[in-house]
């Protein structure tokens, strides 16, 4: 009884032996650990992509942000700051997003963690104010949920031409510049 | 849950002149005069209640006045209460400290956090606030924006340091993987005096909840990032509490889930924690084989989840991931062979003497101090308060499943390490029962809506203990959002335990309670604040409090 | 010839010790199901490479005191361990073995010296840990090497004395329950914490020294306790026991956990006595 009590620390030895060793031996060969339900960085697909800015919503860390600079608006996924939750890729609306399973992402250069999708912006047809991006006026042509003609016009000089259409006097006839 | 009880706190707040807000199926919302407050915690406290926390609330937009809300909870009926305090914004409020020994830290948090006025505190240091941060800012009141950054003064902290420094442990300590700072003050090799200054990472995520930057939808992973190790009970509570605020019914297959994960979140922190007990007793072979036995967990995770930690699948109204049929296979399989290997080495494990001798014995907290003191998880278990939320106010599934609470009534680090060992077999058997009951049917309900101004409180049992949200609904965000993680309860009570024991066992005596010091603070792992380390010169202004 | 053979025996610790301290962590990695050192040289020279990059690391000198101490610590140690070298090739020297157990007990004793010197709180609650641990068997260790050298005493007084010279062997070396003058967390690393780069590659080297010193001291005495008496073969199966009994404390040390400084050194004066006692007792049946 005592001396089963002192033997025991020993077993550590036997079941050090019957373990073996289980740490990897040269780490970058190989294939990785992961499992197939593993989530790691996300990958856009350019030609899907609208730019509707739904995944930007619901990005928790803000790491898909969109920004215009003149006629461009710019999606910008900045791994550094992406927590791989994946939420982006369910909410987006043409499954543009896809959840890879790449996790090997360290980078000599902050800007290498930075992807870039470049959206051509529609102009309005009215003030020549860029608006909304072409894939997205595109997909709404499709939908047919209103005419082309109101569909280049920015919001503003949408609802400023329907006040004035609504202003017009019978017979009056409105004109686009 | 029994009408009677309910009936006489009806009575009991009617006699002391308090309204009632509202009863739900967990929870009574009262609103008590702040005169009787005193009395009514009493009265509470001695008829069983737990302290769980109290919230500082900025009311003004609403009523024009601070708020405090302290919950309580009746362990045996599954009853929360909560008690409503309120004043104008400079009116003095009571204390209850002196019923409630527990309640002093966070009352100091109010006070810092929300600028309540609170009786008895005038000269205690701060607690949660840096010592540099301006005296009128108040960063939960809803005129300041969450971005607020003060103009710091480093010129304040120029004096010298005191020489008679105990022995410091922290705020940066090579073993201590958290920012926090213990000074104990030895005679020989026994402590005779601690001194505890904590939240160095606090970043304000409450405030941060409750702002333009974050919706309902996004703050479950906030929450997540509260804690490394236990982040899935954070992000459970969150949206318990939604659900509950909002009456939301969550799919069955999701309550499941969603515990299936609890309990695999709590073996894999059970592992690590006896694997970071073994490195502190010198005992690296036990880490080694702890921290190898816990790798299927954290694969299993990840195949359950998409990710080993920070799981991300909770959203409010269910989960995003499913378990399907096949996973379901290798989740029983890996399972079984972590209880085997685990019996074996654990068998090993507590048999080395030096461990036995070491755990034996130290750090004991009385049962009584820690009724005082409500502390939480296997810390009250080990001083033999059968306290668990899983058992008292079951949530998700655990009313489905059938499983032992481990009671140790010793209250010294064995019974607490003990403890930890028997959670981990019944956390295998308890996720084992709910895979075979696996219901069918959606993983989460299609829409939702919250209104606003509703409260809920959620409790969902950590790895270390009950974790507390407390939740007011707004637009589009939590009007209110309190966290209260289990090592908040828990460390005041490392005072006692600490004192008068053997100074070689103060660190294993503070690990006993499984502290997860960034949780207590609540903050973002992810740190871009750039620490000045003059700042830490102020913790000493809070000695001659400790010494006292 | 025999100038050359103590140069060679003093020269083989020099070169070995950290040899077996790489070999004795890649035993420990296989005891905890790691895989320690990779590599044919790392297997076997991790040591080495370890006390080489702290040679390239700066130095931060806190006081001048420390620096002293552990070169001279160093120091000492090669002198006990060259002394040792010629008592193994000319044992019949009484003087010799006399010297040997000064410069043993001086530099064992040395510990006291940080801890008294030391401003930092951390490295004196190790440094007075050690010694308290020091303490607790030096006398006897000491005592028992001189009988066990020097006196014929009968097979069961040398077994007794045999196992307090082990025992003392490996609590002076320091090894996993005995490591709380070190290794202790709340002390950050005890004894060596005021220590940078080279000093610490310094302190590292002199402690696989003394580990190489106290493992040859207990393989000399397993040979004495077989009683051979050809002093070239006892030189050389001294060197030959001296890995196999590092290895065997390294092994012993992996299946332990720390002890703490109040209860390690009772439990050991209690063992130590209870052998001292039974060793006394088998030398005075024998006198009568």
């Amino acid at each position: 009884m005592q001396l089963s009590r002192v033997i025991k620390p020993v077993k550590l030895l036997l079941i050090a032996l019957k373990t073996g060793r289980v740490s990897r031996e040269k780490y970058p060969l190989g294939p990785p650990l992961i499992t197939d339900s593993f989530r790691g960085a996300i990958s856009i697909d350019p030609v899907k992509c609208r730019g509707c800015g739904a995944c930007v919503l619901i990005c928790p860390p803000n790491a898909l942000t969109l920004r215009f600079e003149g006629e461009k608006a710019i999606l910008e996924y900045f791994k550094g700051r992406c927590i791989f939750c994946g939420m982006c890729a369910d909410v987006c609306p043409v499954q543009a997003i896809t959840v890879t399973r790449e996790f090997e992402l360290a980078a000599v250069e902050v800007e290498d963690l930075k992807e870039e999708i470049v959206h051509v912006m529609s102009k309005c047809i009215m003030c020549g104010r860029p608006f909304e991006t072409i894939t997205q006026l595109k997909y709404v042509k499709e939908l047919k949920l209103i005419t082309e003609k109101y569909m280049n016009m920015c919001p503003e000089c949408r609802s400023k031409r329907v006040a004035k259409l609504f202003a017009m006097k019978p017979g009056e006839i409105f004109e686009i510049k | 849950m029994s009408s009677g009880i309910i009936k006489e706190i009806e009575k009991k707040v009617l006699e002391l002149e308090g309204l009632i807000e509202s009863i739900t199926k967990t929870t009574i919302f009262t609103e008590i005069p702040k005169k009787n407050i005193k009395d009514f915690a009493k009265w509470l406290y001695e008829s069983g209640a737990f302290l769980k926390t109290c919230a500082g609330v900025d009311e003004r937009i609403i009523s024009s006045k601070l708020a405090l809300y302290y919950i309580f909870g009746l362990d045996e009926k599954g009853l929360d209460v909560v008690v409503k305090i309120s004043g104008f914004e400079r009116e003095a409020l009571p204390s209850i400290v002196d019923v409630i020994p527990g309640v002093e830290w966070c009352e100091l948090e109010a006070r810092d956090l929300v600028g309540l006025y609170i009786l008895g505190h005038e000269d205690k240091p701060r607690l949660v606030l840096p010592q540099d941060w301006p005296e009128d800012a108040y960063p939960l009141r809803k005129d300041v924006p969450h971005n607020y950054r003060p103009q710091i003064n480093v010129e304040k902290f120029s004096e010298e340091l005191p020489r008679e420094v105990g022995l410091p442990i922290g705020p940066y300590h090579p073993i201590l993987h958290e920012p926090e700072y213990f000074e104990l003050y030895v005679e020989g090799e026994r402590v005779v005096d601690v001194y505890y200054r904590g939240f160095h990472v606090h970043r304000g995520i409450e405030k941060l909840g409750e702002s333009q930057r974050f919706t309902y939808k996004t703050i479950p992973f906030l929450a997540e990032r509260i804690c490394g190790i236990c982040g899935f009970v954070h992000s459970s509570c969150y949206v318990l509490a939604v659900e509950k605020a909002a009456g939301i019914n969550v799919p069955e297959r999701a309550e499941f889930i969603r515990s299936i994960l609890l309990e695999i979140e709590r073996i894999h922190s059970h592992l690590l924690w006896l694997g970071v007990v073994a490195h502190i007793l010198g005992y690296d072979a036990g880490f080694m084989h702890m921290w190898r036995i816990r790798e299927p967990v954290m694969v299993l995770a990840e195949l359950l989840t998409g990710s080993r930690k920070t799981y991300g699948i909770n959203i409010i109204g269910g989960v995003r991931r499913d378990i399907d049929e096949v996973k379901k296979l290798k989740a029983l399989k890996v399972l079984r062979s972590v209880r085997e290997e685990f019996k074996r080495f654990i068998d090993v494990f507590i048999s080395i003497p030096e461990i036995v001798k070491r755990t034996t014995g130290t750090g004991i907290l009385p049962r009584d101090i820690a009724r005082a003191l409500s502390v939480v998880g296997p810390t009250a278990r080990g001083s033999g308060l059968k306290r668990d939320v899983r058992k008292d106010y079951p949530y998700f599934a655990y009313k489905y499943a059938s499983f032992k609470i481990p009671v140790y009534t010793e209250g010294d680090n064995l019974a607490r390490l003990l403890v930890r060992v028997d959670e981990v077999f019944e956390s295998i058997s308890i996720i084992e029962q709910l895979l075979d009951m696996l219901p069918k049917g959606p993983i989460a309900v299609e829409s939702y809506e919250i209104p606003r101004l509703k409260k809920a409180v959620a409790a969902v049992e950590a790895p270390r203990g009950e974790d507390v949200h407390f939740i007011i609904t707004g637009l589009d965000r939590p009007y209110r959002w309190k966290v209260r993680a289990p090592t908040y309860q828990n460390i005041p009570a490392l005072r006692v335990m600490l004192k008068d024991a053997p100074l070689a066992d103060a660190f294993l005596t503070i690990v006993s309670i499984d502290p997860c010091f960034s949780c207590t603070d609540r903050v973002l792992m992810v740190c871009d604040v750039k620490s000045n380390s003059k700042r830490f010169m102020s913790l000493f202004e809070g000695r001659k409090y400790a010494v006292k | 010839m025999e100038y050359i053979n103590i140069i060679l025996m003093t020269l083989i610790p020099l070169f070995s010790a950290p040899i077996y301290d790489s070999i004795e962590r890649k035993i420990k990695a296989a005891i905890q199901s790691r895989i320690g050192p990779i590599g044919f040289p790392r297997s076997f020279l991790q040591s080495w490479f370890d006390i080489i990059k702290l040679f390239n690391k700066e130095l931060v000198l806190t006081s001048y005191g420390v620096s002293l101490i552990t070169i001279l610590e160093l120091i000492l140690i090669l002198i006990t361990m060259i002394i040792l070298q010629i008592a193994l090739l000319t044992s019949q020297l009484y003087w010799i073995i006399s010297l040997l157990i000064t410069f043993l007990s001086t530099s064992t004793a040395f510990s006291l010296f940080r801890a008294i010197l030391l401003d930092n709180p951390f490295s004196s609650i190790g440094a007075f840990r050690g010694f308290y641990i020091t303490l607790t068997v030096e006398g006897f260790f000491l005592s028992s090497l001189i009988i066990m050298l020097l006196i014929d005493v009968s097979i069961i007084s040398r077994i007794l004395l045999f196992c307090v010279i082990a025992i003392s062997c490996y609590v002076v070396g320091s090894k996993v329950p005995f490591d709380i003058a070190e290794a202790e967390p709340e002390i950050a690393s005890g004894v060596y914490v005021e220590l940078s780069g080279p000093l610490l590659a310094i302190a590292l080297y002199s402690l696989q020294i003394k580990r190489y010193i106290l493992a040859q001291i207990l393989s000399y005495s397993l040979l004495k306790l077989i009683n051979t008496s050809n002093t070239s073969v006892t030189a050389l199966m001294t060197v030959l026991l001296t890995p196999i009994i590092w290895m065997i404390f390294g092994i012993v040390s992996a299946i332990f956990a720390r002890t703490r400084v109040d209860v390690g050194p009772s439990t050991l004066l209690k063992v130590v006595l209870i052998l001292m006692l039974l060793i006394i007792a088998t030398l005075t049946v024998k006198v009568v």
